[in-house]
C-alpha cells in the first residue's frame, strides 16, 4: 500500500491532536503539576503522599497541605526573607534566594524541600548525595522528627549556615506583588541570624532575661545571637524562639 | 515538470509557529497576560522526549521526573504510534528544531551549492552518527539516577524557545548556536550526530510498516534520491531503506526528486531480508 504526502500529513495531525484529545477525555492530559503529589503505591506507606514527587512549582502552602507540615516550620526551616508570604512562595524560588550559594557549588532548592519533608514525616526517601539543608531545617528535624543516626549524620554534614545568603544580601528576589506581604506588619523586633545582643537590649529586653534564657551571663553586646550559639555549641532555633517570645511580650506590655 | 511537494514545509512551519506561540504564551501567563484559547503549557510538558526520560522513574515509583508531566507521556505514545507506522516522521515533519536547521540549511545550500552537506569525511561521518545513541544512554541514565531533568542544561530545543526568559543555561545556548552555525555546512547536524530523541525514534526504522522502497526494475540509477537525502543515506544503493537515520521526510521519493514515477515510494511490504 502506498501513501501520499497529503495523507501522511493528515495522519500526523490526527495522531498528535487526536492523541491530545483522547488523553484529555481520559483526564490524562496534564501539562502541569496538580499540586497533589503521587502516593506510594505499595508497602507500609501505601496511599501516603510521596515527597519524591514534590515539584519546584509547589508553594509552601501546597507542601503544607499535601503533607500536613505546619507552614511555620517550613518557613523557619528554609529561612524565608521576612517580607515573603510563605503561602505563595514556590520551592523553586529557593534557588533564587540562595543563588550565591549555588555559585559556590552547593544548592538549596526543591531537592532540599523533598528531603526535609521526608525526614520530618519519617517517610521512605532515597537521599541524593549533595542535597543540602539550612541549619535551621536541621535543627527542626532533630527537634521535631525522629531521624535515624545515619540521617542525622547526613543532615549535620550537609547543613549550611544560610543567613548570610538569603534575600537580605542576595540579589533581590523578584516576586509578584501578591506574593509579598504589605511590609507594614514587619516590626523591627524580629530576631534573625544577624540580631545582636545589643539589639535585644535596645528593644528593651533586660540583660537578666537574656541571661536566664541563655543560662549564662550575657556575652559581649555586639556579638550576634547566632554566632554566640555557634561558639557555645548551642542550638540557635530554641534560643531564638524564647528570645522572640520576650521581644513579642514587649509589644503586649 | 515534477510537482514540488510543499505539504511537509507547511506542516513544519505550522508546528514551529505553534510551539513558539505556546512558549511565548507560557511566559505571558506567568505575568498574568496570557493569550486566551492558546495553551500556555511549558515546553517540557509538550515534548515527547520528556516521556522517554521519565519512563524509568514513572515505572519504578509512579512519579514523574522534575518538570515532566503526564502530557509528555501522552505525546510520546502518539509519536510511537506514528513511528511504528511511518518511522521518525516526528523528526522530519514536526520537530521545530529540525525545521530551523532545514531553514538555515537552505541558506547553506545557496552559499556552498553542491558542496553543502558533503564537508564531513565519510569515515568520520559514519562513526559520528552513533554518538547520538551515547547521548541517549547518558540522558536516560543521569535522569533516572538523579530524578532531575539535567538534559535541559544542554538542550538546544529548550534554548530555542526560551532564550529570552533568562532561564536557559549558557551551555544550552552555546549548543544552540553551534547547531545553527553547523546547519550552514551540514544538513540537520543536531539530528544527525547528537539528538537523543532522534536516536530513540531511529530504532523504529528497523521495523516500521511503511518504508521507503526503490523499485529496481524502473530505476535508472541516476542517484538523485541519494544526493537529495538530507541525512546522507544512499537510497540509490538500497531496495528498502532501513537506515536508523532516515527521518521519513520523503524528499527521495517520486513525489519530490525521483524522476521516474512509482520508483522510489513510501509504502508497505518487504521483509527484513529484502535489500
Amino acid at each position: 500500500m502506498k501513501i501520499k504526502s497529503g495523507v501522511l500529513g493528515i495522519i500526523i495531525f490526527l495522531a498528535i491532536f487526536g492523541g491530545i484529545a483522547f488523553s484529555s477525555s481520559l483526564g490524562y492530559w496534564q501539562t502541569e503539576s496538580s499540586k497533589e503529589p503521587a502516593v506510594y503505591d505499595s508497602g507500609e506507606f501505601e496511599g501516603m503522599p510521596n515527597p519524591g514527587d514534590i515539584r519546584g512549582s509547589y508553594s509552601f502552602s501546597d507542601v503544607s497541605e499535601a503533607f500536613g507540615i505546619p507552614i511555620e516550620d517550613l518557613t523557619m526551616a528554609f529561612v524565608l526573607p521576612e517580607d515573603t508570604d510563605p503561602g505563595e512562595f514556590k520551592n523553586k524560588d529557593l534557588e533564587l534566594i540562595y543563588e550565591n550559594l549555588k555559585e559556590e557549588g552547593t544548592e538549596i532548592g526543591n531537592g532540599s524541600v523533598k528531603l526535609f519533608v521526608a525526614l520530618y514525616l519519617g517517610l521512605p526517601y532515597e537521599i541524593e548525595e549533595g542535597t543540602f539543608l539550612p541549619l535551621e531545617a536541621v535543627a527542626i528535624l532533630k527537634e521535631k522528627a525522629e531521624p535515624t543516626e545515619e540521617q542525622i549524620e547526613y543532615i549535620e554534614r550537609n547543613g549550611i549556615e544560610v543567613r548570610s545568603y538569603n534575600a537580605e544580601e542576595s540579589p533581590a528576589l523578584e516576586m509578584d506583588d501578591d506574593a509579598k506581604t504589605s511590609g507594614e506588619e514587619t516590626d523591627e523586633r524580629t530576631i534573625n541570624g544577624k540580631t545582636t545582643f545589643a539589639d535585644l537590649l535596645d528593644w528593651g529586653i533586660t540583660s537578666e532575661s537574656i541571661g536566664k534564657i541563655l543560662g549564662t551571663d550575657i556575652p559581649e553586646a555586639g556579638l550576634s545571637i547566632k554566632d554566640f550559639c555557634t561558639q557555645k555549641g548551642l542550638e540557635f532555633l530554641p534560643i531564638k524562639e524564647e528570645l522572640q517570645r520576650e521581644a513579642d511580650a514587649l509589644d503586649q506590655g | 515538470m515534477k510537482k514540488t511537494i510543499k505539504i511537509r514545509a507547511y506542516i513544519q512551519t505550522f508546528f514551529f509557529l505553534l510551539i513558539a506561540a505556546i512558549s511565548i504564551n507560557h511566559g505571558l501567563e506567568e505575568s498574568g497576560q496570557g493569550i486566551p484559547f492558546l495553551s500556555a503549557a511549558s515546553l517540557h510538558a509538550l515534548c515527547p522526549f520528556g516521556g522517554v526520560v521519565t519512563l524509568y522513574q514513572t515505572i519504578t515509583t509512579g512519579t514523574f521526573v522534575q518538570k515532566i508531566h503526564e502530557s509528555a507521556l501522552a505525546m510520546l505514545y502518539s509519536v510511537i504510534v506514528l513511528s511504528v507506522l511511518f518511522g521518525p516522521v516526528f523528526c522530519g515533519w514536526v520537530c521545530p528544531l529540525g525545521t530551523l536547521q532545514e531553514w538555515i540549511g537552505k541558506l547553506g545550500k545557496r552559499i556552498f551549492k553542491k558542496r553543502y552537506n558533503r564537508f564531513m569525511p565519510i569515515f568520520i561521518n559514519s562513526k559520528l552518527r552513533y554518538l547520538r545513541y551515547l547521548v541517549l544512554a547518558w540522558v536516560v541514565y543521569v535522569t533516572a539516577k538523579s530524578g532531575v531533568l539535567l538534559f535541559v542544561n544542554v538542550d538546544p530545543y529548550y534554548a530555542l524557545f526560551n532564550f529570552w526568559t533568562g532561564e536557559v543555561a549558557l551551555s544550552a545556548l552555546a549548543i544552540l548556536a553551534l547547531t545553527m552555525v553547523g546547519a550552514l555546512f551540514v544538513e540537520r547536524p543536531w539530528c544527525k550526530y547528537t539528538c537523543p530523541f532522534g536516536a530513540f525514534l531511529g530504532i523504529f526504522n528497523l521495523f516500521r510498516i511503511f518504508k521507503i522502497k526503490r523499485e529496481t526494475s524502473t530505476c535508472i540509477d541516476c542517484g538523485a534520491c541519494g544526493k537529495a537525502c538530507p541525512m546522507n543515506i544512499r537510497v540509490d544503493k538500497n531496495k528498502t531503506v532501513r537506515d536508523h537515520q532516515c527521518i521519513s521526510c520523503r524528499i527521495c521519493t517520486s513525489e519530490e526528486v525521483c524522476p521516474i514515477p512509482d520508483t522510489v515510494e513510501f509504502k508497505t511490504g518487504g521483509g527484513l531480508s529484502e535489500n
